[in-house]
């Protein structure tokens, strides 16, 4: 590379104009650094870009290549195998080639489908490869495998752009026929054909064969919501209603202890005014608390009422109000000269009432 | 019966021809085909001329059970049974288990040079069961409705009564809801198949099988397809098909030997 360079330098001088400084003892020394220089020094690395073929096969190294086909005659689109050695020549090669590329040589592309298999192992200790193909010919015009260029570098050639060689495989004739015609017999097995059923030879007729076709119905999303919704509702409505004809028995006894608790105070409001009102409004409240707590006695005393309301749930401080409503009644029953102002005994009632609803 | 088809053939050539017209024509050269039959080199003309008449039917935009079978017969008894295949095929469509339309397919599938092993490119599998009638959307609607309302009612009589009546009821009418649900469902999706990949009926014999579009394509198969040959279109570019065989190869064939559902 040195060598080159001086004497490009020397030529590029020349070529200025420029006084020429060669020496006849500098022109030998660039002579003999020529051929010197290039037997001594190393092979360059890369291959120059400079000259590369398109198709460089990447191979560094001096190779001769052969190729082989079998079978040689055939019929189109029917498979050849089509096999490229490649081998090294005097000493090892310095980088291997790679697998040429069948597809992009036009000679191959245009005449065969190219199905390669991927076995480009090197075999005698790295001074040959082997690389094999599938060739099908396309049709019958397909004469021969055309001849394949190899292209590789070898180094130590001045300039290295001259290093790139191609070498090429012999064509190897092939003779292809056309494929033969399938015939339905052929294929068929000469199956005897079955007559031809009746319906075959009828008519259709009548206005319905010429009609033209309408388009499919489709149901509209409106409806099909509707459709979804209908028997959910109607059933939640027919449950709503049974259920209301027929509560369970917390609702029903709910509605009763309500139903009690209505009439005791529209008897209440009834009787506001009246004269002998303790003893009234008693019995009222005696009523209500009889279909409200199930109180069995039909004249209870304070202190059954006290029991009974203690086991029906209700807090000590109302059930101790209703003892005193009662004894209280009492009291102006058997005791009238300490009576209450009758509207007092509706009022007390009432709160009572509304005090054991809460 | 050459004659009246001659005196109409030229009245309608005079005149144009009406839709009505066609179908007479078509007809009567049926009929002189069939009085024909004996002679095979007479008769396929007289079939073939029929076939021509109801093709225009069609083209013309009618779509009907008893239209598609004359338009088949007539092929089939012209010796063409790729479009004989593919007027019963349309016709089945419209009416599934049409059984003298279900005989002409049956009798022109035995026209056509299938492989002799194998299932390439044999017809594919009904999506449907012969012998049950595609039911109608509204009618399939309307049962699974009623399956469903009962299925409320069931359960609502359940909440209520707690009666194994009830409990019966229930799952009869889920698994008759659900049938027809699945029914619907199946049927949507043939009829979404159907539109989405028409279908392709072979027109020639010897139509190379291709990997793909275009005649520098290797082969997908060493067997050529035969007229008759029934397929589903993928894909169209430019003058190629790729379609799927009743046995579900893919590959690429060209679009001048294809007859192709349009509709």
């Amino acid at each position: 590379m040195v060598v080159s360079d001086r004497i490009l330098s020397s030529l590029l001088s020349r070529a200025r104009g420029g006084r020429p400084r060669a020496r006849p003892a500098a022109i030998l020394q660039s002579f003999v650094l020529l051929f010197v220089g290039t037997a001594a020094g190393k092979p360059p690395d890369e291959p120059p870009v400079i000259g590369r073929p398109a198709n460089f096969s990447g191979a560094i190294g001096s190779f001769t290549i052969a190729a082989h086909a079998a079978p040689t005659e055939l019929q189109a689109e029917d498979p050849v195998t089509f096999t490229v050695t490649i081998a090294a020549v005097g000493k090892a090669a310095q980088r291997p080639p790679r697998r040429p590329d069948l597809a992009k040589a036009p000679a191959f592309a245009e005449s065969f489908y190219i199905e390669g298999e991927p076995d480009n192992a090197p075999t005698d200790d790295g001074q040959k490869w082997r690389f094999h193909y599938r060739l099908k010919p396309k049709n019958a015009d397909v004469k021969a495998v055309p001849s394949l260029a190899f292209v590789f570098y070898t180094p130590g050639v001045l300039p290295p752009s001259r290093g790139y060689q191609t070498i090429y495989t012999d064509a190897i004739p092939l003779h292809v026929r056309m494929r033969d015609q399938v015939s339905p017999a052929a294929v068929e097995g000469g199956r005897k054909p079955m007559p031809a059923p009746d319906s075959v030879l009828a008519l259709a007729e009548g206005p319905d064969v010429l009609l033209r076709p309408q388009p499919p119905w489709q149901p509209a999303p409106f409806l099909l919501i509707v459709l979804a919704f209908v028997p959910p509702l109607f059933c939640g409505g027919w449950y709503l209603i049974w259920r209301r004809l027929h509560p369970n028995r917390a609702t029903a006894v709910r509605r009763r202890h309500s139903q009690a608790g209505k009439r005791a105070l529209k008897a209440l409001r009834a009787r506001n005014g009246s004269q002998n009102g303790a003893v009234a409004v008693a019995a009222v409240v005696t009523e209500y608390l009889r279909d409200r707590y199930g109180i069995p006695a039909a004249e209870p005393t304070p202190n059954e009422m006290a029991r009974s309301l203690a086991s029906g749930g209700v807090c000590e401080h109302v059930a101790a109000k209703v003892t005193t409503f009662f004894r209280s009644c009492d009291t102006a029953r058997f005791a009238p000269l300490v009576t209450a102002p009758a509207e007092d005994w509706s009022a007390a009632a009432t709160r009572l009432i509304l005090t054991l609803e809460k | 019966m050459s004659c009246y088809v001659f005196v109409i053939g030229a009245l309608t050539a005079w005149f144009g021809p009406t839709d009505a017209d066609m179908l007479v024509l078509g007809n009567l050269s049926f009929r002189d085909g069939l009085q024909r039959r004996d002679n095979t080199a007479e008769a396929r003309p007289a079939f073939r001329q029929a076939a021509a008449y109801f093709d225009a039917l069609v083209e013309r935009g009618y779509r009907s059970r008893g239209l598609f079978q004359n338009q088949g017969n007539a092929h089939l008894l012209a010796g063409e049974p790729a479009p004989a295949i593919f007027a019963y095929r349309r016709g089945l469509r419209l009416a599934n288990n049409d059984r003298t339309l279900r005989d002409g397919l049956t009798y022109a599938r035995e026209q056509v040079a299938y492989p002799v092993t194998g299932s390439f490119a044999r017809p594919p599998a009904e999506a449907w069961p012969a012998w049950i009638k595609f039911p109608s959307r509204l009618s399939l609607l309307l049962a699974a409705f009623g399956c469903y309302a009962a299925l409320m009612l069931c359960a609502t009589l359940w909440v209520i009564r707690r009666r194994a009546v009830a409990v019966a009821g229930l799952g009869v009418s889920l698994v008759l809801f659900l049938a027809f649900v699945g029914v619907f469902v199946r049927m949507a999706s043939i009829d979404w198949e159907e539109t989405h990949y028409p279908l392709v009926v072979i027109a020639d014999d010897g139509v190379l099988f291709r990997t793909g579009n275009g005649p520098s394509y290797p082969l997908r198969s060493e067997t050529p397809l035969n007229r008759g040959v029934e397929a589903r279109l993928l894909a169209q570019r430019s003058d190629w098909l790729q379609i799927e065989l009743g046995s579900g190869e893919v590959g690429w064939i060209p679009r001048t030997y294809a007859l192709i559902d349009a509709s």
